[in-house]
């Protein structure tokens, strides 16, 4: 449709298509992990848009860091209360 | 004689205008005008003089004179030679000519359609009153009794005959089909022995009736150029026309073409001369808004009004910038010579995007406001001066803008003396409209636009002494310069597309505010006015970006979109640092959540951000509840644009769910709609579990019903849009086989039309059985129950999942798994792709 630059999220899918033989040796447990990373890195595809990083796996891995620190915090927050409803 | 007419069709003919005019009685009366079709031609004065003299050789010219006009790039005065032509007739000649001549003359306003350009020229607008003066049947004076942008109109009583078809338009008129007229609220079936009697039957009716406005379904690609060719064949006079002269018409059987990955039919046009013909069927404004909107934008697009009726909203927009472009002395260059400036792939990485798009959380949400920035991008042009001439302009290139963001910007503006204002809106008006609507429109109590209202009194009191305005935006929008892309906007000039804009920015608020205001029935009127607007403003702004645009340019279409990346995110700042989550955003509207919210402090957070970001920011409602959805390829992949939920004042709002898309068969539609309405009675979490079981009984009822097999097949009928020729389609689909049937049977249809079928007996049947295309539906008893089920099922699905989830996952999986999968799925990511390895 007459476009210069790919829209990020068909970026998205070369970046993920890019590490589709690194998927293939992985076992099967292991790409369902691998594909809940990707998609964690399209929860947040708006910043990659506007942060326009010509790396886009940069701005892909930082989501993906992203969802994972929510998770931490999230877990951190959960054992605690487990904890003092123990105590 | 000195009367009053209402300005109803205007037309080329021979080396004249003809123009019709409707008596506040409803009576018609023609009359003609002489105009001549001016050319302007610049560029070295040597050349240019040669060149009259070779055309003036060639007879081409009734006169020639020197002229000036303003550079639409640089705004400057430049003289021309101002050229008529003998007659219109001479117009395409004249083209062909000077198409080879292109590197050494520059030609202005060549190829305006002659109509419009005489509109322009004498400052004229379609379905507005006139006090006219007229000699033997030639018009003398004209002068408008109202405003081009008024808020109310009247009209004269038009006469209204409908013409239609009995059956589907594919069925031949003298094979089955009959002609149906409609005439003071009674419809009759025409019967005829053979087509000369129905020829006279029709020119009978439209003799008897005389109609202003013929109002057809299927009249400009079927009706018409059947009967005007029979009419031709048989010799049987047909008065389409009150043109008394000889008018010729062609019918070149259509178009079809590629349009943003889609392909599109155009079809042929029956304009009568001196009466109206609009089709239906064949009419976007008229679809969405009525008779009364074809009105509205054929007189603000200074445009015929069956000219109007079959434009796009693009075509429109740009009447509406040549007519203020001719207003103001600009001449309209020919072919536009304004190549793209370079970028660096940083650059280009940073600009070529469009809106923002947020994920949601999957999901049923509680707590949930919608706010939209009302027309934001139109709303940016108007406000930051974005236009083609005003990005990195010339006139501005030595003014420095300075590094220290927009307080630099502003000190520096305030402290200049000249004709720098600071806010755009001080900038001169231009003679007419603008002014006009505005002195109009400001009376009403809303605040029209931002910088006038919200914003309003920052400009004018920063720019004359430089003290702290009142209501100071908590951050300034930077006016002049543009966040990310840092493109410079004129500071001089207000730009051409803001100065179509703002009248009919204006206007809409007006009509928006008197639908709210005023009677059901008149409320209607003043909604289908200001829904034509919208697509015209919808419009606007992809025709900065469009290559063929007359008054576009790629940097404006990015000007535009990173203005509007940066006002969402500054509403989203702002919305946040008031205790709300940000759960949803797309491009114009953010959706947001907090337990406890209020529509008065919402109201107060649509304030604050209207004046920091120069756009109207409107609460668009609060919702009961509202439920995002998943991808149909991935349960846990959310979408931007598939959800629906229910307003405190119980209104549904649907986006990407089956029953919006205008394949689905009405019965599965139906159910959908069912379900939908069922929920919008509940507002909370217990209510919503309360009513599943009755939602499960719904939908068991319609399953069932389709189960046993009684249902109409026209319930069932599935449309599709053809993209290639029957020849081209290499996989028997559902689409390919109901075309074949067609072509079977002697029907054509080209790329770009729309077949429509039923299943008959599912994927494995025999081909031929399949489908069951219309029009060949009658009498048809049996249809696929599982393909129906199958869509039904989907249908359902979404409803429930988004509002329950996946509770029942199990169940859902073994219905979903195998069309889709969750990963690695027919239309997965991962699948191999042919080319590599």
């Amino acid at each position: 449709m007459g476009r210069t630059v790919l829209p990020y999220s068909h970026v998205w899918e070369e970046e993920r298509e890019r590490w589709r033989k690194f998927r293939r040796a992985l076992r099967r447990e292991d790409q369902a992990h691998l594909d809940r990373l990707f998609e964690a890195a399209r929860l947040h595809l708006q910043a990659g848009v506007y942060a326009a990083n010509p790396w886009p796996l940069e701005s892909m891995l930082m989501a993906m860091l992203l969802e994972h620190q929510k998770a931490l915090s999230r877990l951190a927050e959960r054992l605690e209360e487990l904890e003092e409803e123990k105590e | 004689m000195e009367t009053v007419g209402w300005l109803f069709d205007v037309y080329p003919l021979g080396d004249r205008v003809v123009l019709w005019f409707l008596a506040p009685e409803g009576e018609a009366r023609r009359l003609e005008d002489v105009f001549p079709y001016t050319v302007y031609l610049g560029g070295p004065w040597e050349g240019v003089r040669g060149a009259v003299r070779v055309l003036k050789a060639r007879g081409w010219l009734r006169r020639a004179y020197a002229s000036r006009g303003l550079d639409l790039g640089s705004g400057e005065e430049i003289p021309v030679w101002a050229l008529e032509l003998k007659t219109y007739g001479h117009l395409p000649r004249f083209r062909g000519w000077l198409g080879k001549r292109e590197d050494t003359l520059a030609g202005y306003n060549c190829d305006l359609d002659v109509a419009t350009y005489y509109l322009y020229s004498r400052h004229l607008w379609p379905s507005a009153w006139y006090d006219l003066e007229a000699r033997d049947g030639r018009l003398v004076t004209i002068a408008p009794r109202e405003e081009q942008f008024a808020r109310d109109v009247s009209l004269p009583p038009l006469n209204i005959l409908g013409l239609g078809l009995t059956k589907d338009p594919l069925v031949p008129l003298d094979r089955g089909n009959s002609l149906t007229v409609t005439w003071e609220g009674r419809t009759l079936e025409l019967e005829a022995a053979d087509r000369a009697g129905l020829m006279r039957e029709v020119a009978h009716w439209l003799d008897r009736a005389d109609p202003d406005l013929v109002l057809s379904d299927w009249g400009d690609e079927y009706i018409i150029p059947c009967l005007w060719s029979w009419s031709k064949k048989h010799r049987v006079p047909l008065p389409l026309d009150r043109e008394p002269g000889r008018v010729t018409r062609k019918f070149s059987g259509g178009r079809t073409y590629f349009s943003y990955g889609r392909v599109v039919y155009q079809g042929n046009a029956a304009p009568f001369y001196g009466r109206w013909h609009v089709d239906r069927r064949n009419s976007f404004f008229f679809r969405e808004a009525d008779l009364m909107g074809l009105m509205q934008i054929s007189r603000l697009g200074q445009m015929p009004l069956q000219q109007a009726a079959r434009a796009s909203p693009g075509t429109l927009i740009t009447s509406m910038q040549l007519a203020r472009a001719m207003a103001d002395s600009i001449l309209i260059p020919w072919r536009k010579a304004d190549p793209e400036r370079f970028k660096s792939a940083g650059e280009l990485l940073t600009v070529d995007k469009g809106g923002l798009t947020f994920m949601p959380p999957i999901g049923l949400h509680f707590n949930v406001a919608e706010l939209d920035f009302a027309s934001m991008y139109p709303a940016i042009m108007a406000f930051h001066n974005i236009s083609p001439e005003t990005v990195n302009c010339r006139c501005c290139k030595d003014v420095d803008v300075g590094e220290g963001g927009s307080h630099g910007l502003e000190a520096r503006a305030t402290g200049a003396a000249g004709p720098l204002p600071p806010a755009p809106h001080p900038l001169p008006q231009p003679r007419n409209s603008g002014t006009q609507a505005s002195s109009l429109c400001s009376t009403g109590k809303m605040p029209v636009l931002p910088d006038k209202g919200l914003g309003g009194g920052r400009g004018e009191s920063a720019g004359r002494g430089g003290v702290t305005p009142p209501l100071r935006p908590r951050r300034s929008p930077h006016n002049h310069l543009v966040p990310e892309a840092g493109f410079r906007l004129c500071r001089r000039r207000e730009g051409l597309v803001p100065r179509t804009l703002k009248p009919i920015l204006e206007l809409r608020e007006c009509l928006k505010a008197a639908a709210k205001a005023g009677p059901p029935e008149e409320a209607q009127l003043y909604q289908q006015r200001q829904n034509a607007l919208k697509w015209i403003l919808v419009t606007c702004f992809g025709y900065l970006g469009y290559k063929n645009a007359r008054f576009g340019r790629i940097e404006a279409h990015e000007a535009v979109t990173a203005f509007g990346r940066d006002k969402l995110l500054t509403a989203k700042e702002i919305c946040e640092s008031r205790g709300y989550r940000i759960l949803h955003g797309l491009t114009d509207c953010l959706w947001v959540q907090k337990p406890g919210l209020t529509e008065a402090e919402l109201q107060e957070l649509c304030q604050e951000i209207s004046r920091a970001t120069g756009v109207r920011l409107a609460l668009e409602g609060v919702y009961n509840w509202i439920a995002f959805l998943h991808s149909r390829q991935n349960r846990e992949r959310p979408v931007a644009t598939r959800y629906f939920g229910v307003f405190a004042d119980g209104q549904v709002k649907v986006r990407g769910l089956i029953c919006r898309r205008r394949d689905t068969p009405p019965f599965v539609r139906r159910a959908q709609e069912a379900l939908l309405s069922l929920l919008a009675g509940a507002a909370t979490p217990d209510e919503l579990a309360r009513i599943k079981p009755e939602l499960e009984g719904l939908a068991a009822g319609f399953r069932q019903r389709l189960g046993e097999g009684g249902v109409d097949p026209q319930e069932l009928v599935i449309t599709r849009v053809i993209s290639q020729p029957l020849e081209d389609y290499k996989v028997d689909t559902p689409a390919a086989l109901a075309l074949r049937q067609l072509h079977e049977a002697g029907v054509q249809i080209r790329p770009g039309e729309k077949v429509r079928f039923v299943h008959r007996e599912g994927r494995c049947g025999p081909k031929e059985c399949r489908v069951q295309a219309e029009p060949f539906l009658e009498g048809l008893e049996t249809y696929d129950t599982q393909i129906y089920m199958e869509l039904l099922e989907r249908a359902v699905t979404e409803v429930m999942t988004g509002v329950f989830g996946d509770a029942n996952q199990q169940e859902q999986a073994c219905l979903t798994a195998a069309k889709t999968g969750p990963v690695g799925g027919r239309r997965s990511l991962w699948r191999l792709r042919r080319k590599e390895d």
